[in-house]
């Protein structure tokens, strides 16, 4: 890596959205050095020719008729939300478009 | 192939440049229920009111394809002459959004359903399809209402396909001529309604400008895009920013690859600030989701489903019913007033009389308060009906006048015409006396007229016919009204 | 009569059947012993008495009313707490989603409810199923029944000593890298991975979705049987999950006789490095099952050593993406941030998330990321298709492949805490099967010999679809020794 490890876990942890705080993003870097590190075997590996098993089956394929089926009552859907106003969730003031 | 030169002049410097344009445009499909869930959509329902744990993102819940969702963007994707993959996968799309539930979009990135493809314009050229895909709608994420930002995921969950064009247009009007010939097809085929309005239509353009002979240079991403016309002023808005910005020999103002967003209300466009470098979307295959596999059998039977498109509508009518490219293109420009059109068509025999018919009177009838018809496929009046009106005028039974009233009431009361043309009294006259009553009280003091017909000048007995159609009521066969005039002023003195 | 305790699931139905037990009964005797152990032990994050006794009044008034009697009638049984059951608390063992009630229920779930078998509570885990030792928790630890400083190994930690403290005769977990298997061995008690794809996600929690399967734990393999025959099946909310046919079974209908079963010991599981107490009891499982007529043959499967490192790869990618919705805006814990959006995602991630959870989360990140997305994900697929491959070409030989299913008896809680590379080699042997999709059970094969008495789990596992023929050897192993029936040391008060 030509980040140092603490420099990767800050871009990272901003990546994932994850407040990391300045003690433990210490003990992440260390920890991510070592993890990869013991994770590098991997690359040791001649994989030439193998193909992806992104999933361990090839599962047939199962799809669904466009048929409705009755949603959750607002007040079911928005029962759990931290905050709400009128039947919306609530969140703060953005900008306007993704990220 | 037409030339068009569809270079861009500087006025300030009078140099040519070259904008080379890029369309990306989402599509709702037009299915009863969401991509993965079983929620219904429909546009304007009230708030959170169309969801389920699938689409809200629940913990533990899981997405399953919507069978007719593939038909529809199968069937869009062969109308748009792309080549459909046997095997395509769904990928997960990863970014942190408040109308984003799962905190990924399901999407299909490396492998998608089809490629290939493309639209000719008018002019000959042809704007090339790099990709299409299938994709899940976001939710809705309202800033203007208060201090803080609300969120309605009904919309969370809806299928989308999106088609990107490579960038083959080169101006603000050849974007708006695909635009509008893509939601044709995807009308024509019954695969999304297309209405930006509804949001059931979307488009993104990508825009940059270079100097003839040169290579090209940044491009820039023009977003929030409401209507065909918007798309047309923001990209000729763009192509003049940066032109000049290039002008200023200024390299700090040249154009920098970024995302702007159109204002529509000082029709310009504005970068969006604080924006992150580029998007890392982490993409990896939804484990989720089996492969979505399409064999030979499906794709016969979605052919098979498939309309004759608008071009090809356009042609026939114009061979092979005599119709100008104008009215031809009025018919064709709907699926529904092009089916209804040659029903009628089939019914009456009588294509240019169908067209008229259907041109001037029931096209207008689309948005009439009174009739209740917000689509031409609301109307009530079926193309037998119509055919029967037409035959009536034809033959002369009832006058032409009486045809439109006759028409409005059967599509409003639904009740047959021979019925109603008796109780309203629609019948033309074609009794000779009753007609040169008339005809003789439309002549009384008017000498001059009688004087100039006599001369020869048949087209001043025009200058009569409305007098005794309006002693008629309107009910007076026209052709017997002209012989009768001709025949009384003859006989006068 | 025997006491609630000492009846798997099976026999407590029979006994709620006849008559000779009411379900009401059965709740009541079950929260006894929660009420006298759970204190200790640490099982339950919540229970829910009083929808237990309605339903258990329901399923007897129904019984009087001569209704029939589902499979699993009149039996209590608990879930780990990342199964969604509608109104119950499914906090994942973390803060993030501390007093949220699902608003709909697993299909799992519901299919064992319509057999009549009655949910006391939720269990605890390893928060989001990370974790080998119940220590990832947000909220507590659990402890083995066995030698109460110990693990009782993880993520499923609660569930398995609910089982092992026969609190509940079944109880539910879900097994990505050996997370049920795993406390089974430490447990001694049985605990079945089925085929990835057999039994529906739907309603579950996910952490490695291509990995996650809903497994059972139970004192008896025909329980296990009994469980997966109401849980399998197609569903129509799970896009993954199929009727999976059972492949033959290779067995001969004699229950006892494993003749012509050729089993395979890869190399790779018994080191030199194992310790000498597992290594023995294992070798003396084999024993039993060669004189039940299989035959043991050595076999390798090379890649074994990678699998640790590609496990960790997938599933850290896997759950990085599965955990992104826990933000703060639809439900869950929320924290303002500094008033921004994207600030109120990372106070509220940063402050629900455990320490283990966040690291996951990174890595996962981190490998999916622009620029070693290709380098780590890409090349962890592969490498998962290398190990997939090395049991196809182990199955051409052999019906099924046996070896310890833990390294280690249980270790000290404390002792790998503080050092998650050793906390991930406790899924060494169990990793391989769910890379690979395979059903695998492990089942109480010994225990070690110095106190405390630690008991000591052997896994078989089979090729793909042959759930059946692992639980059918699994029973006949089980007929022929006195391990699964053995009882932690539990002063209760209460009859054993």
């Amino acid at each position: 890596m030509s980040e140092s490890p603490s420099q990767v876990v800050r871009r990272i942890a901003s990546l994932a959205r994850l407040e990391v705080r300045e003690d433990e993003a210490q003990a992440l870097a260390t920890q991510f050095e070592r993890i990869l590190g013991q994770f590098q075997v991997l690359a040791a590996l001649d994989v030439s020719g193998v193909e992806e098993g992104a999933s361990p089956i090839r599962p047939a394929e199962q799809r669904r008729a466009d048929l409705p089926r009755p949603s959750l009552p607002v007040e079911q859907a928005l029962a759990n939300a931290p905050a709400r106003v009128e039947d919306f969730y609530r969140v703060p003031k953005t900008v306007g478009g993704e990220e | 192939m037409k030339l068009v030169d569809s270079a861009y002049v500087s006025q300030k410097t009078g140099k040519r440049w070259i904008p080379v344009i890029g369309l990306e445009v989402h599509c709702q499909l037009k299915t009863r229920t969401k991509l993965f869930c079983s929620c219904e959509y429909r546009f304007g329902a009230s708030p959170n009111s169309l969801t389920c744990p699938v689409c809200t993102g629940q913990p533990g819940a899981l997405p399953v394809l919507n069978e007719e969702a593939l038909v529809l963007a199968v069937r869009a994707a062969l109308a748009l002459g792309a080549q459909i993959a046997s095997a395509s996968r769904f990928d997960r799309k990863n970014y942190f959004y408040c109308d984003l539930p799962k905190g990924y979009q399901i999407s299909q990135f490396d492998r998608p359903y089809c490629k290939g493809g493309g639209i000719e314009l008018s002019s000959g050229r042809r704007v090339r399809l790099a990709r299409i895909h299938m994709e899940e709608d976001a939710g809705k994420a309202i800033h203007d209402r208060g201090e803080f930002t609300l969120v309605d995921l009904n919309r969370a969950g809806v299928p989308l396909i999106e088609s990107v064009t490579e960038a083959d247009l080169e101006s603000a009007a050849e974007a708006q001529e695909y635009l509008s010939a893509l939601k044709e097809i995807l009308q024509y085929t019954g695969a999304s309604d297309c209405d930006m309005e509804k949001g059931s239509l979307r488009c993104d353009v990508n825009v940059s400008v270079h100097p003839p002979g040169e290579r090209w240079r940044t491009k820039v991403e023009v977003k929030n895009l409401n209507s065909f016309r918007y798309v047309g002023a923001a990209i000729e808005h763009e192509i003049a920013r940066q032109v000049a910005a290039y002008e200023s020999e200024d390299p700090a103002q040249y154009p920098v690859q970024e995302t702007r967003l159109y204002d529509p209300q000082r029709n310009q466009t504005r970068s969006m600030r604080g924006k992150e470098s580029a998007h890392d979307y982490r993409y990896m295959p939804d484990p989720d989701l089996p492969l979505v596999q399409i064999d030979a059998a499906f794709l016969e039977r979605q052919r098979a489903h498939l309309p004759e498109l608008p071009a090809a509508r356009r042609e026939r009518y114009e061979k092979q019913f005599g119709l100008t490219a104008l009215e031809a293109g009025v018919l064709a420009s709907e699926r529904a007033v092009a089916d209804y059109f040659e029903a009628v068509t089939r019914a009456s025999g009588r294509p240019k009389e169908a067209s008229n018919w259907i041109q001037n009177e029931l096209l207008r009838w689309v948005g009439d308060a009174e009739l209740g018809v917000t689509r031409f496929d609301e109307l009530q009046l079926r193309p037998s009906e119509l055919a029967e009106v037409i035959e009536l005028v034809e033959k002369g039974t009832i006058p032409n006048q009486a045809g439109r009233k006759l028409l409005r009431e059967m599509a409003k009361s639904g009740r047959p015409a021979k019925l109603l043309v008796k109780e309203l009294g629609l019948e033309q006259v074609q009794d000779l006396a009753q007609i040169e009553e008339w005809c003789r009280t439309a002549l009384v003091g008017k000498e001059k007229i009688i004087a100039d017909v006599k001369a020869g000048k048949d087209a001043a007995l025009n200058a009569l016919l409305g007098p005794v159609m309006k002693l008629s009521g309107g009910s007076a066969n026209a052709a017997l009204v002209r012989e009768t005039l001709r025949r009384l002023i003859a006989q006068m003195g | 009569m025997r006491s609630y305790a000492e009846l798997d699931a099976l026999a407590l139905r029979e006994e709620t059947v006849s008559g000779r037990r009411s379900a009401a009964q059965n709740v009541a005797e079950c929260f006894a012993r929660i009420e006298a152990l759970d204190r200790e032990l640490g099982v339950f994050l919540s229970t829910e008495r009083a929808r237990a006794e309605q339903r258990a009044t329901e399923l007897d008034a129904g019984r009087a009313h001569g209704e029939s009697a589902g499979a699993l009638f009149g039996v209590p049984i608990a879930f780990k707490s990342n199964f969604c059951l509608e109104g119950f608390e499914s906090n994942c063992g973390s803060k993030i989603l501390a007093g949220w009630r699902a608003p709909y229920t697993a299909t799992v779930a519901q299919r064992l409810v319509d057999a009549g078998a009655i949910p006391v509570g939720m269990t605890n885990m390893d928060e989001f199923a990370m974790g080998s030792s119940s220590e990832n928790s947000a909220f507590q630890l659990t402890r083995n029944p066995w030698a109460r400083e110990r693990t009782p190994g993880g993520s499923s930690s609660g569930s398995a000593v609910a089982v092992a403290a026969g609190m509940v005769p079944l109880a539910f977990g879900s097994d990505t890298g050996g997370s049920v298997r795993q406390p089974a061995a430490l447990c001694g008690i049985h605990g079945f991975k089925p085929s990835w794809g057999r039994v529906s996600r739907y309603g579950l929690v996910a952490f490695g979705s291509s990995l996650d399967q809903i497994s059972p734990f139970a004192r008896s393999v025909r329980d296990l049987e009994l469980a997966m025959q109401l849980i399998s099946g197609r569903d129509e909310c799970d896009a993954t999950c199929m009727d999976l046919d059972a492949l033959q079974p290779i067995v001969p209908d004699d229950e006892q006789s494993l003749a012509g079963v050729r089993i395979g010991v890869p190399r790779e599981y018994l080191p030199a490095s194992l310790p000498a107490e597992v290594a023995r009891e294992v070798r003396a499982a084999l024993a039993v099952l060669q004189r039940l007529g299989a035959e043991i043959r050595e076999v390798s499967l090379p890649h074994t050593e990678y699998a640790i490192p590609c496990y960790y790869v997938v599933a850290m990618a896997e759950a990085s993406s599965n955990l992104a919705r826990y933000e703060g805006v639809r439900y869950g814990a929320r924290v303002e941030g500094s008033g921004s959006l994207q600030s109120m995602f990372a106070a509220t991630r940063g402050a629900g998330f455990g320490a283990e959870v966040k690291r996951r989360i990174l890595l996962g990140t981190y490998v999916l990321s622009e620029g070693y997305h290709d380098e780590w994900y890409g090349r962890a697929l592969k490498v998962r298709s290398l190990i997939a491959r090395d049991f196809e070409q182990a199955f051409e030989e052999v019906d099924l492949v046996a070896g310890p299913t833990s390294p280690t008896p249980a270790f000290a809680l404390g002792e790998r805490s503080s050092d998650p590379v050793a906390m991930y080699l406790a899924d060494a042997l169990t990793v391989p099967a769910n890379l690979a999709g395979l059903p695998a059970i492990s089942t109480p094969c010994g225990f070690t010999s110095s106190a405390p008495r630690l008991p000591i789990g052997l896994q078989l596992i089979g090729p793909m679809r042959a759930d059946a023929r692992v639980l059918r050897v699994a029973r006949a192993f089980e007929a022929a020794t006195e391990h699964a029936q053995q009882r932690p040391p539990l002063a209760t008060g209460a009859a054993r």
